[in-house]
């Protein structure tokens, strides 16, 4: 493997790659983690091909503008992971707007009206049509698609979620969609390569994915996940965020970055932000959570700890109190079940920094 | 209907009027709920009450996609054929 080196703010690549007018240099390959709120979409773009994995938010309108910024015409591989609204969101704007080529669906039928929408949209196409399956190859110009999942169609919709792995030279990423915990074990009891310099985090960042057994099978160098700012989801998760501190690997969002960019030649690789600023990343050391010895723990804390964290005031608090008999916290955007607290309030109740949730390392 | 449930405990509901997306804690919803399954959600001033699970109407729209994804399927296989 080539030296490989982090840009984190890459004037130079950005005037050869094109923020403005895209003439690519041969055999680059750049791969632009969109953002498109708390949802996800990729657009692998090099000499000859073009790939769109997953295709946003269905309440948004952004994935074709995005598109058409970077000068896509034809898609070559429109990959859907699973058609959670969230993924396969503006599949149809993609399909009426762009000739796409080929479409890949894992085959999981989900009784919903927007995958329904969607493959009347491909019925209505050209596009050929694939179901693909762990240990399949695809070339596209010099880049090699290995298919990860899914071995089967499983009842469990991110059981089924398409995970491939696209090497390019000495450079390889992976792309994990939603893909969980029970997914990431059944992949790896299949002695599968996962190694690749640069991850897709699974599931915005979701305590759900990224296990440690899997973060130290794929060894990457760099984490990249996409999620909205703010999102009542909470992600990325303090989980996720200590393993990957844990590993030592650089962890960056689209939720403070916008859309993040990776170029190689197939030998060295940078990741930078396409504003030019440098680029944010999420981590535990950047002060973003709070002293457990200072803070207030909302699973544990009493009455009057929590009245220290703002606009908790005593029926709050008691509320909060009540909430974790049923149905403890996971993290502090889980104030969203306690009445009045809305979106605005708990971002305010993190830049206080006083409440945190005990992280639970669920795999350990 | 439940487009997902997120990290086990967020169901997102999408609405068949295709404009609202409401967010409900898996708790509140009636047993037997799960991705893909249509419900008949009783709202108040735009807030989650309650809701029925609408078996017949899941069945029915998983009998369509069931059949469009074999179109799909039945389309690639004549198309590779005729290659």
């Amino acid at each position: 493997m080539g030296k490989k080196w982090l840009s984190m703010c890459l004037v130079v690549l950005l005037l050869v790659s094109g923020a403005t007018g895209t003439v690519f240099a041969r055999d680059d390959l750049y791969v632009y983690y969109l953002d498109v709120g708390q949802a996800e979409a990729t657009l692998l773009k090099g000499p000859g091909f073009t790939i769109l994995i997953d295709a946003g938010d269905s309440g948004r309108n952004d994935v074709v503008e995005h598109l058409e910024k970077w000068h896509v015409e034809t898609i070559d591989l429109f990959i859907v992971t699973h058609p959670h609204a969230d993924h396969i969101g503006q599949g149809r704007a993609v399909l009426e707007t762009f000739e796409v080529a080929e479409v890949w669906l894992s085959g999981y039928e989900h009784a919903t009206w927007l995958f329904e929408d969607f493959l009347d949209a491909l019925l209505e196409s050209e596009a050929r049509y694939h179901e693909p399956r762990r240990g399949e190859h695809f070339n596209f110009g010099e880049l090699n698609l290995e298919v990860l999942n899914p071995s089967t169609i499983t009842t469990n919709l991110h059981g089924s979620n398409v995970v491939v792995r696209a090497t390019y030279g000495d450079v390889t990423f992976l792309f994990t969609g939603d893909a969980e915990r029970r997914t990431e074990r059944d992949m790896l009891a299949d002695n599968l390569v996962f190694e690749a310099e640069i991850l897709s985090l699974g599931h915005h960042g979701s305590r759900t994915s990224s296990s440690m057994d899997f973060l130290l099978a794929v060894r990457p160098e760099v984490a990249i996940f996409s999620a909205g700012q703010p999102n009542s989801f909470g992600h990325p998760h303090e989980e996720v965020i200590n393993r990957l501190a844990i590993v030592e690997v650089p962890m960056y969002g689209t939720d403070r970055n916008g859309t993040i960019i990776v170029w190689t030649d197939g030998t060295d690789y940078s990741v930078y932000s396409e504003s030019g600023a440098e680029l944010v990343e999420v981590g535990v050391q950047n002060g973003e959570y709070p002293d457990p010895e200072q803070g207030v723990e909302l699973n544990s804390a009493g009455l009057e700890d929590l009245q220290r964290i703002l606009h908790i005031g005593p029926a709050r608090a008691a509320s909060i109190m009540e909430l974790r008999e049923t149905l403890p916290l996971r993290s502090v955007d889980d104030l969203k079940w306690v009445p009045g607290l809305d979106t605005q309030r708990i971002e305010e109740i993190k830049q206080q920094g006083l409440a945190y949730v005990k992280g639970v390392m669920e795999d350990q | 209907m439940i487009d997902r449930i997120v990290d086990e405990r967020t169901a997102v509901l999408l609405f068949e009027d295709r404009e609202r997306e409401l967010h409900v804690p898996v708790v509140l919803l009636p047993p037997g709920s799960g991705e893909g399954q249509w419900l008949r959600v009783r709202l108040e001033g735009g807030d989650y009450v309650d809701a029925d699970l609408d078996h017949e109407k899941t069945q029915d729209v998983k009998a369509r996609i069931s059949k469009k994804r074999k179109l799909l399927l039945e389309r690639m296989a004549r198309r590779n054929r005729d290659q």
